[in-house]
C-alpha cells in the first residue's frame, strides 16, 4: 500500500534539496532509515544518511527502524555545533 | 626558534609604565604551545594567589597560536587569558578576526598587562616598537567608535586592535574584549578585568613574516583542505557554513533538542514550534546581508556584514549575529523577532557585552517577573514576559547602559541574584557563569566541559563530538573516559593552535595537518594527550590553587534532566554528570575529592615543577 509523508527541511538540507517541504510517496511498510535512503540517492547526496541528520516524527525524534504513517509529518534537521 | 612563533613576548606594566620583552623559548613553546596553554603558564608564574581579579596584581594576556600569521587555513584564533571576577579562578576566552596574526607579524607571541593606569591609557604595537599612550579621548565610545579614534590618533588605517566598549569601563561582569567590532573574547568578565586597568585597547600593526618550518608542505596541506571543503564528506555541511554562518542550525537546534528553550526549563518543539523555529533561521535573516565576512586566512567565511535600514530599530551598519546570540535572545526567551535579535547583538557588539551572558541573563530575569519575583516597578515599567522581543530590546539596552534595572543585570544572573537576594532557583549558571545554548541531554558530552572544565560553562571545550547526539550509546555513562580524552585532546590543541573550531566541519584532523609543516612536529595521539594533561592540568592548577575545589561546580539540574523532560526529543532523559566527571578525572589522573593531578603525572609531564611545590609542598 502506498502512502504518502511530508517532510520539511531545516538548513543545509533545505538547500540541497531546493524547497523547504516535500510530500514524498512510499512504500506501506516504509522506516524512517528507507524515507533517508530514498532521499539520499533522489539528490544523489549522502547528508541525508550521516551521524549529523535527525528526524523528528511527532515530535518524537525517530530512529531509523521507526515505522512511517500515512499522513505522517517528518521535520529533517541537522544536529550540529553552533558557535 | 621554532615555525610559528616570533619568539618574544611583551609584558606591560600599567602602574610603572615599564615595558619589558621576554624571550618565549622553543621549550615553552613545545611544552604549551600558544593561546591559553602559555597564557596559563605565564599567569601562574606572575600572579599570587588571592588577588582582587579587578584589581591591579592580576594580569591579562592575549596571546596568540603558532599557525596565527603563517597563512595556515583557519588559523587565525587568540586567546584572551586572567584571572575571572565572575568565577575567582582560570579564565580564558577566545576570539578570531585579524588581531592575532597581526600581532605575531609586529613580532610578538603574546602582550601580559599587570598594574593599572591612572588614567584611561591604550598600548600601541607598531612593528616591535611598543608605546603606553592616552586614551581619555576614546574612553567611552563604543567599540566601532573607538577603533575609528584610534586609527585616527596613530596615523595608521590599517592597524588591528582588541579592545572594551563602554561595558569593559563600567566593569560590567559580562564584559567582552571585543576586536573587528564584532568578534569577542567573551567568557568569564575579561573585559572589565581591561576596564579595572584603565586599558582600553591594544592597537598592534605588524608588517614582519612569521617563519614556517615547511612552506611547501604547508602549501600543499592548504590546498589539501581547500579540496576537502570542496569535494569531501562533509561539503554540504562546509558549504553551509559558508554562506549561513554558525546561525545555518539555529532553527533546526530549537526543535532538535540541542538549543535550551525558556530559560532551560521547555521544549523546543512543543513550547516554541516550528513556525517560530523556520523563522529564526538564518537563510531568513540573511536578507539584511551585505557581504560576507572572513576571518583571517580563512576559507570558510562564516560571517556576515548586515545592514538595516528599516523596521522598528534600523541599527544601519551591523552584523549577523551568530548562532549562541540567536538561541541565547530568541529561543531561552522564546523570541521570534529576528529584527529585535539583530538589535540586541547590535547592542553588544557596540557596548562590548558576552552575547550569551546577557541573553541568558535577561532570559533568568523573565523567569524571575513570569513568576512575581520582580515587579514591574522594579523593572522601571519594563514588562519582562516570554516572547516581548520590545522588552528584551529595551533590558539589553538598559543593561549595556547600566540604567535603572539593568545596573543590577549588568552583573550577570548570579550576581544580580545575590544583590536583590532572590531569583536563585531560576539560575542556569556554574559558578556563576551562564550555561551556553547547548543542551546536554541531547550530546552528554556538553555536561562534563560545562562542569569541569577550569573555564566552566563553555560549549568549545571538547566532550563531545558533533554527531553525537544521534548515537544510540551516548546514554552509556560507563566507560566514557578514554573517549572523552581522545575528543578533548583535539579540542585542546585546536584551541592552543590558534585554530578554528569550525575545522571539524572542513576535514578531520586538521589541526595535525596544518601544525605540523607549520612547526615541524611529528603530532601523534600521544602528542595531543600530552598537550591536554599539562596545558588542562595548569589551567585546573590556577583554579586549586585559588581555593577552587570539584565540588564548587555545580550544574543546574534543567540542564541534566532532574526531573526529565516530559515531551520532545530529550523525553526521560536524565543525564549522569557525576559519573562522566569522574570518569574524565581517573583518565586525567585527578583525585575525585581535592582535584589535584598525581605527583607522578605532573613529574612526568615537565614544566610544572611550581604546581608540583604548590600542591605537594
Amino acid at each position: 500500500m502506498n502512502m504518502k509523508v511530508s517532510v520539511k527541511f531545516f538548513s543545509y538540507f533545505r538547500q540541497i534539496v531546493g524547497a523547504d517541504q516535500l510530500s514524498v510517496d512510499l512504500d506501506g511498510d516504509a522506516t524512517m532509515a528507507g524515507l533517508l535512503n530514498l532521499l539520499s540517492e533522489r539528490f544523489d547526496n549522502p547528508a541525508f544518511k550521516d551521524d549529523w541528520a535527525v528526524a523528528i516524527v511527532n515530535q518524537t525524534k525517530a530512529a531509523p527502524e521507526t515505522v512511517l504513517k500515512d499522513g505522517d509529518s517528518v521535520l529533517l534537521l541537522p544536529v550540529l555545533g553552533g558557535g | 626558534m621554532t615555525g610559528g612563533y616570533a619568539g618574544k613576548m611583551l609584558f606591560v606594566d600599567l602602574t610603572s609604565g615599564k615595558i619589558e620583552e621576554k624571550e618565549l623559548t622553543d621549550d615553552m613553546a613545545r611544552k604549551f604551545i600558544g593561546c591559553y596553554g602559555i597564557g596559563a603558564r605565564i599567569l601562574y608564574s606572575m600572579m599570587k594567589p588571592g588577588v582582587d581579579p579587578l584589581g591591579p596584581d592580576n594580569v591579562l594576556g592575549v596571546v596568540t597560536g603558532p599557525l596565527n600569521g603563517t597563512g595556515a587555513f583557519l588559523g587565525a584564533r587568540f586567546a584572551v587569558v586572567c584571572k575571572s571576577p565572575v568565577t575567582g579562578g582560570w579564565n580564558d576566552a577566545n576570539s578570531g578576526g585579524y588581531f592575532g596574526p597581526e600581532l605575531k607579524r609586529a613580532g610578538l607571541d603574546a602582550v601580559f598587562v599587570s598594574g593599572a593606569a591612572k588614567k584611561p591609557v591604550y598600548i600601541w604595537i607598531n612593528d616591535g616598537k611598543c608605546e603606553i599612550r592616552d586614551a581619555s579621548r576614546i574612553w567611552g565610545k563604543d567599540c566601532t567608535e573607538s577603533l575609528k579614534a584610534l586609527i585616527e590618533d596613530t596615523g595608521e588605517n590599517r592597524l588591528r586592535a582588541t579592545l572594551i566598549g563602554p561595558a569593559g569601563e563600567r566593569l560590567s561582569l559580562m564584559a567582552a574584549i571585543m576586536n573587528e567590532e564584532h568578534r569577542a573574547a567573551g567568557r568569564g568578565g575579561p573585559g572589565a578585568v581591561m576596564g579595572a586597568k584603565n586599558l582600553k585597547a591594544i592597537a598592534v600593526r605588524g608588517t614582519g613574516k612569521v617563519p614556517v618550518a615547511y612552506p611547501d608542505k604547508l602549501r600543499e596541506a592548504n590546498l589539501a583542505v581547500r579540496e576537502a571543503m570542496k569535494s569531501g564528506p562533509t561539503a554540504a555541511i562546509a558549504k553551509a557554513f559558508s554562506e549561513l554562518g554558525t546561525g545555518m542550525a539555529t532553527g533546526a537546534n530549537a526543535l532538535s533538542g540541542d538549543s535550551p528553550v525558556k530559560n532551560w526549563g521547555g521544549v523546543g518543539i512543543a513550547d516554541f514550534g516550528e513556525e517560530k523555529a523556520f523563522k529564526l533561521d538564518a537563510a531568513k535573516m540573511d536578507k539584511y546581508k551585505k557581504k560576507k565576512y572572513a576571518c583571517a586566512n580563512c576559507i570558510v567565511g562564516c560571517g556576515a556584514d548586515y545592514v538595516v535600514d528599516e523596521g522598528e530599530w534600523p541599527v544601519g551598519e551591523t552584523f549577523r549575529p551568530e548562532y549562541e546570540t540567536t538561541a541565547a535572545f530568541g529561543t531561552l526567551c522564546l523570541n521570534d523577532n529576528v529584527e529585535s535579535i539583530i538589535k540586541c547583538n547590535d547592542i553588544c557588539n557596540r557596548y562590548g557585552l558576552d552575547t550569551i551572558s546577557v541573553g541568558a541573563t535577561v532570559a533568568w530575569a523573565i523567569e524571575c517577573y513570569e513568576n512575581g519575583l520582580f515587579s514591574k516597578e522594579e523593572t522601571g515599567g519594563i514588562e519582562l514576559t516570554w516572547g516581548n522581543y520590545r522588552a528584551i530590546v529595551a533590558m539589553t539596552q538598559a543593561l549595556a547602559d547600566q540604567t535603572g534595572f539593568g545596573k543590577i543585570l549588568a552583573m550577570g544572573s548570579a550576581g544580580a541574584a545575590v544583590k536583590l537576594g532572590k531569583g536563585f532557583e531560576y539560575l542556569q549558571t556554574v559558578k556563576g557563569i551562564e550555561l551556553p545554548m547547548h543542551d546536554p541531554k541531547l550530546a552528554p558530552g556538553y555536561a562534563r566541559t560545562y562542569q569541569c572544565d577550569p573555564t566552566p560553562a563553555r560549549h568549545v571545550k571538547g566532550g563531545t563530538w558533533p554527531g553525537q547526539s544521534n548515537r544510540p550509546n551516548r546514554y552509556d555513562f560507563s566507560n566514557t573516559g578514554p573517549t572523552d580524552m581522545t575528543i578533548t585532546s583535539r579540542h585542546e590543541l585546536l584551541q592552543v593552535s590558534g585554530m578554528c573550531l569550525f575545522s571539524m566541519f572542513v576535514t578531520r584532523d586538521m589541526t595535525t595537518k596544518l601544525l605540523e609543516p607549520v612547526t615541524g612536529w611529528t603530532i601523534d595521539d600521544a602528542f595531543h594527550k600530552e598537550i591536554l594533561k599539562r596545558v588542562m592540568g595548569m589551567r585546573h592548577a590556577f583554579n586549586l590553587r585559588e581555593g577552587l575545589k570539584p565540588a564548587d561546580f555545580v550544574l543546574p539540574k534543567r540542564a541534566v534532566g532532574d526531573p526529565p523532560q516530559q515531551a520532545g526529543p530529550n523525553k526521560g532523559v536524565t543525564i549522569d554528570n557525576e559519573t562522566l566527571a569522574r570518569n574524565f578525572f581517573t583518565v586525567m589522573e585527578w583525585d575525585l575529592q581535592t582535584g589535584k593531578p598525581s605527583r607522578e603525572s605532573l613529574e612526568a609531564l615537565g614544566g610544572m615543577e611550581d604546581v608540583i611545590r604548590d600542591l605537594y609542598g
